[in-house]
């Protein structure tokens, strides 16, 4: 099972390398767009002429940003275009008619193509974030709480991504739902401005909600804003909806099985 | 047939073939519309719990966004196509199919280049400039409104005139997708008023690659007036540019045919 | 023999809707759809003996897809039994999966950025095959296949035929006991299409490995099923003997005469004129009535001919033929 495994995420990271070139054009933008968040909450913190908003410091919100693209880049799941296309194309069939299990394939897949973002994305933006802009290496616990906590992350997102993926044995066409799910996602996960601006009654309701252990609470982590205990606790809880979040993709994924076979097979 | 039937015979037959899929078509409307209000409300909330960008109210902020949002929905609608097009023909091997038909290339690609999800971007955008035209009490029929119509138009001219550049490129670099994610990560820097960015930055995006054209210029000129000679001093640049990146498109399909294709 | 396929009563129904062309026709349809119900498979049975290569043929949407994909594993039928080896396909799809291979000639199989050597690996592991036997195999069919120089390419730049050589290969690396071959020899030359023919020939011979083969291309079936299953309209309309067929069923030739100059009137008896053209002429010999010989002496005689093509009557014509007993 494991040689498997490892068998299919060489061969999705092979797959990545093919393309690595988009790899290079993100890590050249990258700082830019760190750079577009810098001067804007720069020049807000200066003109509101205080020191914390919303619990952040400028250096700390600067910090969040950068981690925010660390963990983006991780987590980036595209399963669900997988799935599409995969439909459209007529090559689902390919994967059911391997002795692999069909989730199991296309998450093995997804973590070569993330691991190769660590070396061509993660590592060389944490090294200017952290030479260029500031960003502070977190303590050990927390340090190694993160790597755990985004690789947890990934396993969510995976899940999410195939759940709306799915979508295509019914409507064929999913590009408006990507759409849709790439937004709200990253939006609610924290990926566009932390958490803490939103209303505390918002912010009460996400800690019902899978997303912000997708993104806001890797993130977090490594910032550390929570005890030790804390920081348990909450990847724990990322461990439950990833139990919760398979039950229901399986679930699905057998009824959606048997009774759309027709399509895209 | 005219430019103007293959423009309207595109557009008919990209909607038709969005509705297609029916839920996918009505999701995606309301999905793309509701993503560009995503930004508004991330803005409400910083000026919820701060001062805001120095130097723009809160609804002054809107109408900036609004701006970009509209020329990028323009852009997105009437122009992405362009590039992609050509990039994928070139890399297929596919372009010849463009050389042979009885139009000029470049005005034949550019009326089919459809994207019809755009169509919400330039609607969100619009709502909101009308929305902030309302909370700021702007006169509709003055000569600063025409003045900024006229610079949207000048920006879209602009992006157009880089995406024709784009092309050209994509003919002598295979590997072109990459520019244009390059671009878009550019063109991000015009989502926030050129004023907030310093030194080296500052200078660059103003002098070297004028993004403030796309939504900065317009919305400082329905602001705050302008002058003639400011106005020629963006309009003679972009007609410069446009000039330039058609020359250079001619000159990429130039060698492209005499190469052998 | 015994069975390592049995087949009873399987049955399938797909709903599809239509839709018009236009704009205003979709708009329609985003309002209103008409549904459609099409009866892929009416509830059909056959066995199939171990060691056997057996052809299913029929038209295009006669079901041959779904009898396929059923047998394999990934649809689920309405109703019906399936056994094969002890496994329900889609029961057990992931431990049954590994004794079966598959190739579809009109799908890519293979991922496309790697070159092939890296899919052939990926099954290795996939598989659980042995390493020895495994380079063994491999050797064995890359020189066979004559693909040496392109396995390290990315199967991306390579042309059709080559990558239907290497979706063969992949399928066959795991020496499974059953293999499907879904229009093998698309796209083939004709010196690959008699390698492949040879191929899957000694596969048989050496492993008892069972094929199962789709093919719109006769010659195929001609060389390697001894038995055939027609499948028109969802269900079995003919299983039995290759031989049978001839000797019951292909009772007349088709040819294709191109002449040199305008001929005047054609008759001849047992001739039937099926298409008629100022230089060419096609004819449906009725053999029962004419020998081949008789009437193509009598064409070469009595005008000037520039080209001639005899050929068999196609899938069609048999099945028609077929219904009409």
């Amino acid at each position: 099972m494991i040689k498997k495994s490892y068998a299919i995420a060489r061969a999705g990271f092979k797959e990545a390398v093919a393309y690595r070139f988009h790899f290079y054009v993100t890590l050249v933008t990258s700082p830019l767009t760190l750079l577009i968040y810098y001067f804007l909450w720069k020049s807000i913190f200066e003109y509101s002429n205080v020191d914390i908003i919303r619990g952040f410091t400028f250096e700390g919100i600067v910090a969040y940003y950068a981690l925010n693209m660390i963990v983006g880049f991780f987590v980036w799941s595209n399963v669900d275009e997988w799935l599409e296309n995969d439909v459209r194309y007529g090559n689902l069939v390919n994967n059911l008619l391997k002795p692999f299990n069909f989730i199991f394939f296309y998450f093995f897949n997804l973590l070569g193509v993330s691991s190769l973002s660590i070396f061509l994305e993660m590592v060389p933006f944490f090294l200017i974030a952290i030479f260029l802009f500031g960003v502070k290496v977190a303590p050990v616990f927390y340090f190694l709480m993160f790597i755990v906590s985004i690789v947890l992350a990934l396993l969510m997102s995976f899940l999410i991504s195939y759940f709306v993926g799915m979508s295509a044995f019914w409507f064929k066409n999913i590009s408006g739902i990507r759409r849709v799910k790439r937004v709200l996602i990253v939006f609610l996960s924290g990926g566009m401005i932390p958490l803490t601006f939103f209303p505390e009654v918002v912010q009460g309701i996400f800690k019902y909600l899978p997303f912000q252990y997708i993104r806001s609470v890797p993130i977090n982590i490594y910032l550390g804003s929570y005890t030790y205990l804390e920081t348990l606790m909450l990847i724990g809880i990322q461990v439950f909806w990833i139990f919760v979040l398979y039950l229901i993709v399986n679930g699905i994924w057998n009824r959606a099985f048997k009774k759309f076979a027709g399509a895209g097979i | 047939m005219n430019y103007l039937t293959l423009f309207k015979k595109t557009f008919a037959l990209e909607l038709s073939s969005e509705m297609a899929y029916k839920w996918n078509f009505f999701i995606k409307s309301l999905g793309l519309i509701f993503a560009d209000l995503i930004g508004p409300i991330i803005i409400l909330l910083i000026y919820t719990y701060s001062s805001g960008i120095p130097g723009w109210k809160f609804e002054e902020f809107i109408l900036f966004q609004g701006t970009f949002i509209l020329v990028n929905g323009l852009a997105h609608t009437l122009l992405f196509g362009l590039p992609f097009q050509v990039i994928r023909s070139v890399q297929q091997g596919t372009f010849d199919k463009v050389l042979i038909k009885p139009f000029n290339p470049l005005l034949y690609l550019s009326f089919s280049s459809i994207d019809i999800e755009g169509i919400a971007e330039v609607l969100a955008g619009l709502g909101l400039i009308i929305w902030a035209f309302v909370k700021l009490g702007i006169i509709v029929f003055s000569w600063n409104t025409l003045l900024f119509l006229f610079l949207i138009l000048l920006a879209f001219v602009f992006l157009y005139a880089t995406f024709v550049l784009m092309s050209s490129l994509a003919f002598l670099f295979v590997k072109s997708f990459g520019l244009f994610d390059l671009f878009f990560k550019i063109i991000d820097v015009a989502r926030y008023p050129l004023s907030i960015y310093e030194g080296g930055m500052r200078f660059v995006f103003t002098f070297l690659i004028p993004i403030g054209i796309i939504s900065f210029y317009p919305v400082n000129v329905l602001l705050g007036g302008l002058s003639i000679m400011t106005l020629l001093e963006i309009l003679i640049p972009v007609l410069l540019f446009l000039g330039f990146s058609v020359f250079m498109w001619n000159r990429a399909i130039r060698k492209y045919t005499s190469a052998g294709g | 023999m015994p069975l390592i396929i049995e087949v009873k009563n399987l049955k399938k129904t797909y709903k599809t809707h239509e839709r018009e062309p236009g704009l205003i026709n979709a708009v329609k349809s985003l309002v209103k759809r008409k549904y459609e119900f099409k009866e892929a498979l009416k509830s059909i049975c056959f066995e199939v003996e171990k060691g056997e290569i057996l052809g299913l043929i029929g038209p295009n949407g006669a079901g041959k897809s779904t009898t396929l994909k059923a047998l394999s594993g990934v649809l689920y039928p309405d109703s019906g039994d399936v056994n094969i080896m002890g496994f329900v396909p889609w029961k057990d799809r992931v431990k049954y999966v590994k004794n079966i291979g598959v190739v579809f000639g009109q799908k890519e199989q293979l991922w496309w950025d790697l070159p092939a050597i890296d899919t052939f690996y990926l099954h290795k592991d996939l598989y659980d095959v042995d390493e020895k036997d495994f380079k063994k195999r491999l050797d064995h069919m890359v020189k066979i296949m004559q693909v040496e120089d392109i396995i390290k390419t990315p199967v991306r730049d390579l042309s059709l035929g080559e990558r239907m050589k290497c979706k063969i290969i992949a399928a066959l690396l795991h020496n499974p006991k059953l293999v499907f071959l879904d229009e093998p020899s698309i796209g083939l030359d004709v010196i690959a299409k008699d390698n492949l023919r040879d191929f899957i020939k000694e596969v048989n011979t050496k492993y008892k490995t069972t094929f199962i083969v789709t093919t719109h291309d006769m010659q195929d079936i001609e060389r390697l099923c001894k038995r055939i299953i027609i499948i028109n309209h969802g269900e079995i309309i003919y299983d039995g003997l290759l031989k049978m067929i001839s000797e019951r069923y292909i009772k007349s030739k088709i040819i294709d005469v191109k002449f040199e100059e305008k001929f005047k009137n054609f008759k001849f008896e047992g001739c039937k004129i099926l298409e008629k053209r100022t230089y060419e002429l096609k004819i449906e010999l009725n053999l029962k009535k004419q020998k081949i010989n008789t009437i193509i002496s009598y064409l070469l005689d009595s005008f000037k001919v520039a080209d001639i093509n005899i050929s068999d009557p196609s899938i069609e014509e048999i099945i028609k033929l077929i219904y009409e007993e």
